[in-house]
């Protein structure tokens, strides 16, 4: 099963890079001057491995299993969203903010105790902010926090 | 218990992101200092490269002079393209800045169109800089008059830097000039790279500004013929291409600019800042160590003189 | 007349930070290594980051502290709860782990020690010998060879990972196919940016690594709830100095494993796993006691750890002196030195002189501090596998981000970042490797502006030029058979390559052990 989809999804990949380099414009008539070219053969030689893939698997006969487990679907669900969440909000809100919301949630999500998560949300917020902007001089977006 | 509390953090946070988006832009009250807040100076390059280097070499004597920190922001993705962009949607208060060379001017050519030079306020002029033409060590070609000759009896293999980049542009002009017909080479990771195939014998020739050629000179693998500047460089005893009997220059100019439309009080406030950091003695000694010729030019002739830089690339690049 | 100038030019850049520096990533290094789970190539990739503020040499010093601590705390955990810490501690688990249990944690810790320390000492002088000469004789390099061993680094590296050798290269040609987007390199054409500036110049390498070694490995053991490992009793440790009573006895094998050590981890793609893997096989065919392995025995012990930390110096050679990593750490170890604005290869040893010999330095007296805090710290090391997962994962996780963001300054690398923690946790998924993925992002655009360049020397005289090339010499043409021989070779052999038997073996003794 997990040989198909590797092998779909790399002749897709590869039909995709063939189509996609069509639109590039050429500078000239030798190959050096094709933006296209080297695309075009990581392409082809995709396309040949991903049907030697799925001859293979076909040929195997594997039992085709398909194991779908919902818990882990949803735990990873949770998992990214949060993290697209704190992505989306450290500009406006601000690092220390946003990142002390996220260590809380995560801390908890990821199976400590909620007292673990209150305690040390906000230390590992200010003790990274304080590293990185201070230590490392990486500027990081203060947000709410204009003032410090 | 615990998944409730967890929707209602999430909830917190959503509701953060709305709250803010709408309050996160300060209002400006009218300035009656400057500068009113930390300034960032957009390198558009990665750390440790030569701007990085030279920009960092200018900011403990600005932060003297602003009495604010100076923050330099590293943006080199995208070939500095990004660090441009940020530019153009910084605020015109004189609290954004952007160091840059010809690079600049040449973006809108080389596949950037979306960069509006117009909204570039040229600040300062910090270094003016010149390409020195490099053959291999045991080259055929030992002076500049011999290759000269060579340029114009075959064809030979010039390096440089990615189409449409600053050598490139070089070597195109000298190409002019000389009425030579070079086969273009590009080495689009820059500088080193491009010397290391001279030595290598991959190519002929190739431009390169003295700075990034000496350590490679000085370990005898390749070696300078002469400059592009108006006047001798002070790394190598070369002559310059004048002198050769070329008429043909190549100043490569390194400046600040900043958002257009910051007051020419600001601007001049700027000018008495940078004049001061390009004096200062740890721009002085960095550009001794690096051989990097420092010349000085405020707003008003850096900006006459892009005016003219901005005709000159328009004509080239037109007829390329 | 010998110049040793090499070897201390760099004492001038040895300062005190430097050497804190050293320490903190050595010691960092070990910790990190001794965590499971948390393996070399993800502390030094979200510690790159930590790096910015820093001048290069105390950067890449710190970071090779780190790579060569993690090599060798992955030990810990083997010896102590069965666990390798880092992949490449997979031999040392079955001597060190039946040692431990019958009491005797302190001489498997000092063990492992000692031959870590001793196989990294004996890479760092390859190292620092063959370098400069592999250097000087690639600086004749022109953009055939070039493009050769990046042809022959991919296929290897898909080549010898974990898994199927098809889905090995498959995932390293996706890896040429992100080196690909962004401004082609001969034309100055865009290509892939998804009209976004933000690719004009293709995905950030550091962020891409981050996303693929950072985060899905805390995504993957996220899943699983991961618990810390104490449920298990941990042996307390006690005496780790007598290991020294070994010394002489082994020797032969200390100087065998290395070599092998050295060997492997020169191979661009074969690491610290490979090295031990082989080298236990050799000890087991050369012992006088073979039967004894797997239970306890002191040669197993000493054969894994001395050639999975031999290896360091074995990839630092290929990246110092061609430009090549010679594994993935290393490879990250590359973005690192072109964050820094240094291009690793043979013009470093024309550029930053003082740099090289300031690694050859620092890497003696990493391997010295792995000796000194080993046989020192390890009663408190042990300490260590109990701390709670969850905050540690966390910390990881706000670490990826800020790290990524610091890169450029850039929330869209951040973006990018996630991207490949998904893509790097649906190929773990579907048992694609993801090392290759790395390799091909450095080795890819190495490539492409090597092949494209060499088109356009040739001038449309394809074969002809080539043959000019070889004639000059013929190191292309030889690197390009070898890289053919590897590929076809399994077409013809039955039998597997590098010895998976050893690894069947391994699973056989685990189970009997657990």
């Amino acid at each position: 099963m997990k040989d198909y989809i590797v092998g779909i999804s790399g002749l897709g990949l590869s039909g995709y890079v063939f189509f996609a380099s069509k639109a590039f414009q050429r500078l000239g008539s030798g190959l050096s001057e094709d933006p296209a070219y080297y695309p075009r053969i990581l392409a082809g030689i995709l396309a040949a491995m991903s049907i030697g893939l799925l001859i293979g698997a076909l040929r195997k006969r594997n039992k085709i299993e398909v194991k779908f487990n919902r818990t882990l679907l949803i735990n990873l669900g949770k998992f990214l969203g949060l993290l697209i969440v704190y992505i989306l909000i450290i500009v406006p809100l601000g690092f220390i903010i946003a990142t002390a919301l996220f260590t809380f949630s995560m801390i908890w999500l990821l199976g400590g105790t909620r007292k673990q998560a209150l305690v040390y949300a906000l230390p590992i917020s200010l003790l990274t902010y304080l590293l990185f902007s201070y230590l490392l001089k990486v500027p990081l977006p203060k947000g709410l926090l204009q003032f410090i | 218990m615990k998944k409730l509390v967890l929707i209602t953090v999430c909830l917190v946070m959503m509701a953060g992101m709305v709250f803010a988006q709408g309050s996160a832009e300060p209002a400006v009250a009218s300035v009656a200092k400057y500068p009113d807040g930390d300034v960032s100076f957009i390198v558009p390059n990665g750390a440790g490269g030569g701007n990085d280097l030279t920009t960092r070499a200018l900011i403990p004597s600005l932060q003297r002079s602003f009495g604010v920190n100076v923050i330099p922001l590293n943006q080199g993705e995208s070939k500095g393209a990004v660090a441009a962009q940020n530019v153009m949607s910084a605020k015109p208060d004189g609290r954004t800045f952007y160091f840059n060379s010809q690079t600049l001017i040449l973006m809108p050519y080389g596949g950037m169109p979306s960069i509006d030079l117009n909204q570039f306020q040229p600040v300062a002029q910090v270094v003016e800089d010149t390409g020195v033409i490099y053959v291999k060590a045991d080259s055929p070609y030992q002076t500049i008059q011999q290759l000269l000759a060579a340029m114009k009896s075959s064809t030979l293999k010039m390096g440089h830097n990615g189409n449409g980049a600053l050598w490139h542009l070089a070597s195109l002009q000298l190409a002019k000039a000389t009425g030579a017909n070079f086969r273009y080479i590009a080495y689009t990771s820059g500088g080193t790279q491009m010397l290391t195939a001279l030595a290598a014998g991959e190519v002929d020739l190739c431009i390169v500004n003295a700075a990034e050629g000496r350590s490679m000179v000085d370990s005898g693998l390749i070696k300078p013929l002469a400059s592009l500047g108006e006047t001798r460089t002070d790394v190598f005893t070369i002559p310059t291409l004048v002198e050769a009997g070329v008429d043909y220059i190549f100043p490569v100019w390194r400046g600040v600019f900043t958002k257009a439309g910051a007051s020419e009080e600001i601007l001049a406030e700027i000018d008495k800042a940078f004049k001061a950091a390009v004096e200062s003695p740890e721009f002085v000694e960095y550009a001794k160590n690096n051989g990097l010729p420092i010349r000085y030019r405020d707003h008003k002739e850096f900006s006459a003189f892009i005016e003219k830089e901005k005709k000159v690339y328009a004509e080239l690049m037109g007829s390329l | 007349m010998f110049d040793f100038s090499l070897y201390t030019a760099g004492l001038p850049l040895m300062g005190i930070t430097t050497i804190i520096a050293l320490i903190g990533g050595t010691l960092t290094g070990i910790v990190i290594g001794a965590l499971p789970g948390l393996s070399a190539m993800m502390a030094v990739s979200i510690l790159v980051p930590l790096t910015y503020g820093m001048t290069a040499e105390v950067a890449i010093l710190m970071l090779l502290g780190v790579y060569c601590g993690a090599n060798y705390g992955g030990s810990i955990a083997a010896t102590l709860v069965n666990i390798p810490g880092t992949p490449s501690a997979v031999m040392t688990t079955l001597d060190a782990y039946p040692m431990a249990k019958n009491g005797q944690a302190g001489l498997a810790i000092g063990l492992a020690t000692m031959s870590s320390a001793i196989g990294g000492f004996f890479s760092v002088i390859v190292l620092s010998m063959l370098s400069p000469l592999i250097a000087r004789f690639a600086l004749q390099f022109t953009s055939l060879e070039k493009l050769s061993i990046a042809i022959f680094g991919i296929s290897v590296m898909a080549f010898i990972s974990k898994g199927s050798t098809v889905k090995g290269l498959m995932a390293g040609i996706f890896g040429l196919m992100v080196a690909s987007m962004g401004f082609d390199p001969n034309t100055s054409i865009l290509r892939f940016n998804f009209g976004s500036i933000y690719l004009n110049s293709g995905v950030n390498f550091t962020a891409a690594m981050i996303g693929l070694f950072g985060m899905t490995e805390i995504m993957l053991s996220a899943e699983k709830k991961a618990k810390s490992v104490p449920d298990k009793q941990i042996e307390a440790v006690k005496n780790p100095f007598a290991c020294f009573k070994y010394l002489r006895l082994s020797l032969g094998n200390l100087f065998r494993s290395s070599v092998i050590g050295v060997i492997v981890g020169a191979i661009p793609g074969a690491g610290g796993t490979i090295a031990s893997i082989i080298s236990y096989a050799q000890q087991k065919k050369l012992s006088k006691h073979p039967e004894k392995m797997g239970q306890g025995a002191v040669e197993g012990i000493v054969a894994a750890e001395a050639a999975n930390n031999a290896c360091t110096g074995g990839a630092m050679t290929t990246l110092l002196s061609l430009g090549i990593p010679g594994d993935a750490v290393t490879g990250i170890l590359m973005g690192a030195f072109i964050i820094h604005g240094l291009q690793p290869g043979p013009n470093l040893f024309n550029t930053n002189y003082n740099l090289i010999s300031a690694i050859f330095i620092g890497m003696f007296l990493i391997n010295i501090l792995i000796l000194v805090l080993g046989l020192l710290g390890a009663p408190y090391f042990a300490k260590l596998l109990k701390f709670p997962r969850q905050l540690l994962n966390t910390v990881i996780l706000v670490l990826c981000v800020v790290g990524t963001f610091g890169v450029q300054n850039s929330m869209f690398d951040v973006r990018v970042m996630v991207v490949f923690a998904i893509i790097g946790y649906i190929f773990t998924k579907l048992e694609v490797p993801r090392a290759p993925i790395v390799l091909a992002l450095i080795l890819g655009s190495m490539m492409e502006e090597n092949l494209r360049r060499w088109l356009s020397l040739a001038d449309g005289q394809y074969w002809a030029y080539f043959m000019e090339c070889s004639r000059k010499t013929p190191i292309a043409p030889i690197i390009l058979a070898i890289t053919i021989f590897t590929l076809i070779s399994p077409l013809f052999k039955k039998t597997k390559v590098f010895s998976e038997d050893a690894l069947d073996e391994y699973e056989e003794i685990n189970k009997k052990n657990s």
